[in-house]
């Protein structure tokens, strides 16, 4: 990705245009795009979780395009932003436990014992699951909560 | 001093030949230097030796010029040159055909090249 700065505003492209009309003429089979004022556009590393890019800007420094990494503003409070995450958590746990529900039913309806691997790992998968709502629960920062990686199961 | 005029009597119909054409309309000539002066030939020719910036002279509107050139270097045209259609490729002869709509103000470009 390269960019210029033409007329007022900042414009990008996937590659060198093979037309380019400035204020100097109309530019062919450019090669050297700095010669025109075409520059890399650099993508700051980032956390997606807690940060956002703002627009893209010049970096004379570096002479590249390049775009400011801004801390994410919250709109929930920690609480919220809690309680939504257990929420999701708890999701996430009864999907996986529902699973191995048909056994409960089995169970029921004729009396055929669960396995002791699926009562094992339903046990287990509680246990997680209360670990992690723990752990959500002991965050301090709505950064943290942000951040704060759910299991997959997938 | 009589003047001369040209009747209908004088040039018929059919009667201008391309041999009584002007040489703006049948010369072929190298680009000397870097300016295309419109009144000198029909096509213009230029070898590029380095990147090259070429000016436009005595442009008037509904002028026809064809540019054959040719070298791997970066090419600028007058900023008045709109590109209509096609690219430069510098490992080929190009054929830029300029149509001027508004005298120096406003021309437009196709480029092209031979098929393969």
């Amino acid at each position: 990705m390269i960019a210029i700065q033409h007329e007022g505003a900042i414009k990008k492209f996937t590659a060198l245009p093979k037309v380019w009309t400035d204020e100097n003429g109309t530019h062919l089979n450019i090669t050297d795009g700095s010669s025109y004022g075409f520059y890399p556009v650099v993508t700051p590393e980032y956390n997606n979780s807690t940060q956002n890019l703002g627009d893209i800007e010049w970096d004379a420094d570096a002479s590249v395009f390049t775009y400011p990494v801004i801390d994410k503003v919250w709109t929930q409070t920690l609480d919220e932003m809690k309680a939504n995450k257990i929420t999701s958590l708890k999701s996430i746990y009864n999907t996986e436990l529902s699973k191995t529900d048909w056994y409960y039913i089995r169970l029921t309806a004729l009396e055929t014992a669960v396995p002791q691997n699926v009562i094992d790992k339903r046990a287990q998968l509680n246990i997680d699951c209360n670990t992690h709502e723990t752990a959500i629960n002991a965050l301090t920062t709505q950064a943290e909560v942000a951040e704060y990686q759910l299991p997959s199961f997938i | 001093m009589a003047l001369t005029k040209v009747t209908s009597a004088v040039l018929n119909d059919n009667a201008v030949s391309y041999d009584k054409l002007g040489s703006e309309f049948t010369e072929a000539a190298a680009i000397s230097a870097s300016d295309v002066d419109f009144s000198t030939a029909q096509v213009f020719t230029k070898t590029l030796p380095a990147d090259d910036t070429l000016t436009f002279s005595n442009v008037s509107t509904g002028m026809v010029k064809d540019l054959v050139i040719t070298g791997d270097f970066a090419l600028t045209l007058p900023a008045s040159v709109k590109v209509i259609s096609g690219t430069y490729d510098g490992t080929v002869s190009n054929l830029i055909q300029i149509v001027s709509t508004n005298g120096a103000t406003e021309q437009w470009a196709s480029i092209s090249q031979q098929a393969v």
